[in-house]
């Protein structure tokens, strides 16, 4: 009975607690209360409408007047719909908020479908992530597309597609590589990580035969 | 009726191949001009100087090599091979076949060449990260009109450890080689081991292994190979090499101790010594993730006195930062609670204006505020 009561109270503190991280507080009333009506509708939709009290309060936070803010919700509230429908069947609300990133930096819904279905079974935050970040650096999206589906494909790591996200824009900003040859390059660096991994490749020449024989060339 | 169903499944995997794979593929070149001192069998040591071409086809499910080797070890003695390997996994991240093949052929001066084909079919486990692998090949061929068969088993594992690649192997081969290599049919067995390790311009492996064979040679012997490959400019590398390598009966190539050192030329770039190192006073921002819940946040900022962050995570609320050696983590330590994915971050050193940190991607919020992309592992 007391174990009963104290998990309705941690679920009654959890779901206020959930009810906190969604309540906006705006530059005027009437945006606050804008805003929370958006807020409420996705909710009732079944939207991770955390994603449009962060937008929102980032609007609120760089000084946007009170109809941007509005606007900004509302346009959070539409790609959140669509990029659920994208990327399904995957569910999870930080996938779905990954996915509208991906969506605010114009990149196509037929990409967010070929990565939904390249991962079938796990999440997709980060590939997601890594894409947004390529197309901010200026990578043409259908490029930086490719990289990211071929890099699951061939089994990448979240780290490294964490370490391709980050380093791309470092070589762009620090050393004045162009996007497109940077991605490239920080792609092509990962290929002897990643599959297809040679079996044989130690003694490929020795054994006779190997996918790819990656030792020296014999005079 | 099973052999059609076979047949159709590696149809559609050769398909999807075209769809996807072709599309994302990398292709690579290069040439290389090398010399080399040079101990063949039958042959008096000498200096030989060499030039070759490689292609690398590369896609996501399948690679292609092709390569070209001439040497002229005497005036009057020339060597020439050419080389075609073909490979083609299942499905990522974790294949489980991989079907390969080889072509070769070998010349000399004064001698009949040797082209031989073979092929092989291998269950794969694991991913590319770390696996092994079971196989069954065989081939055959071809010097002078005399035709040689040639079956082989195959065990290969791999385990890659950030940089660093380690591989074993081990193989069993029976062969009928042609006459002129050895009287009798020849099996024996392998064993190796190799280690590489690849870091942007620079690139390093050492492989070696025994060899125990039952007739037609030295009961065990052994061979080592050592390379080093360094890109000192983004299309230029020296490459050093030096080994011991043993007969290839079915490639008709013979037993070979050299030193050698090369240039290679390749039209895509590549990191290399040359490539310029990033200022390192500019503040950089890493994420690790400790466990499915946390993550460490480290901030490089050597010059600093100070250090706030503030992002999405903090719900904008700016937080100190503390010294912790020649970086700067969030105070506590234990790392904080944060999602995978995308997150926006702005970074304060000694009072300063909220900057980006130097090495993430910047996107523009309003005219005048801008904020660092991070991914979140």
């Amino acid at each position: 009975m007391r174990r009963a009561g104290l998990v309705a109270c941690c679920f009654a503190l959890h779901a206020a607690a959930a009810q906190d991280s969604l309540r906006f507080s705006g530059p005027d009333a009437e945006t606050s209360r804008q805003v929370s009506q958006i807020i409420e509708s996705a909710v009732a939709a079944g939207l991770p409408a955390s994603q449009i009290v962060a937008k929102a309060n980032l609007a609120v936070l760089v000084r946007a007047p009170g109809p941007r803010i509005v606007e900004t919700a509302r346009a959070v509230a539409g790609r959140l719909e669509v990029a659920r429908r994208s990327i399904m069947p995957h569910e999870l609300p930080n996938d779905i908020v990954n996915a509208e990133e991906a969506l605010s930096y114009n990149v196509p819904t037929d990409i967010l479908r070929q990565i939904s279905k390249a991962s079938p079974k796990a999440p997709i935050a980060v590939p997601l992530s890594v894409l947004t970040q390529l197309v901010v650096t200026r990578v043409p999206v259908d490029r930086a597309g490719q990289i990211v589906l071929a890099m699951l494909h061939r089994g990448a790591t979240p780290a490294q597609l964490q370490a391709l996200g980050n380093g791309v824009d470092a070589d762009v900003r620090l050393l004045g590589a162009a996007a497109l040859d940077a991605a490239n390059l920080r792609y092509k660096n990962l290929n002897p990580f990643l599959a297809p991994m040679p079996a044989s490749a130690a003694n490929a020449d020795n054994l006779g035969l190997s996918s790819s024989p990656t030792g020296p060339k014999k005079p | 009726m099973r052999r059609a169903r076979l047949f159709s499944y590696f149809i559609c995997q050769l398909g999807s191949l075209a769809s996807s794979g072709f599309l994302g593929a990398q292709v690579e070149s290069s040439l290389e001009i090398g010399a080399s001192r040079l101990r063949q069998a039958n042959v008096p040591s000498g200096n030989s100087f060499s030039g070759g071409a490689t292609i690398d086809w590369l896609g996501e499910r399948g690679q292609l090599r092709a390569t070209a080797l001439a040497s002229r070890q005497t005036e009057s003695r020339w060597t020439g091979q050419a080389a075609l390997f073909g490979s083609l996994i299942g499905n990522s991240p974790s294949p489980w076949w991989q079907l390969d093949v080889a072509a070769s052929n070998y010349a000399q001066t004064s001698a009949l060449p040797t082209t031989s084909a073979e092929g092989a079919a291998r269950a794969r486990l694991g991913s590319g990260l770390r696996g092994a692998a079971l196989g069954l090949g065989g081939g055959a061929s071809v010097t002078g009109g005399h035709t040689g068969g040639v079956q082989r088993a195959l065990g290969d594992g791999w385990w890659m450890l950030g940089p660093e690649r380690f591989v074993a192997s081990f193989g069993w081969t029976h062969t009928s080689p042609p006459k002129a290599f050895a009287p009798s049919a020849v099996s024996y067995a392998d064993a190796a081991g190799g280690w590489r390790h690849e870091a942007g311009a620079l690139s390093l492996g050492i492989s070696g292994g025994f060899r125990f064979q039952s007739s037609g040679g030295p009961d065990v012997d052994s061979w080592q190979l050592v390379d080093g490959t360094a890109w000192f400019a983004p299309h230029a590398a020296l490459v050093l090499t030096a080994g011991r390598t043993l007969a290839d009966y079915v490639r008709g190539t013979p037993r070979t101790t050299w030193a050698g050192v090369s240039l290679r030329l390749s039209p895509s770039a590549h990191f290399s010594l040359a490539h310029r190192t990033p200022d390192r006073s500019l503040p950089r921002l890493a994420v690790t993730r400790i466990n499915a819940e946390r993550v460490e946040i480290e901030i490089t900022a050597p010059n600093a006195a100070t250090v706030e962050l503030m992002a999405d995570f903090t719900e904008w609320q700016p937080i100190k930062l503390e010294r912790a050696g020649g970086v700067w983590r969030v105070a506590g330590g234990g790392g904080r609670p944060i999602t995978s994915g995308l997150h926006r971050v702005s970074i304060r050193v000694d009072g300063g204006p909220w900057t980006v940190p130097s090495n993430l991607p910047r996107a523009d919020a309003s005219p005048d505020a801008s904020f660092g992309l991070v991914t979140v592992p």
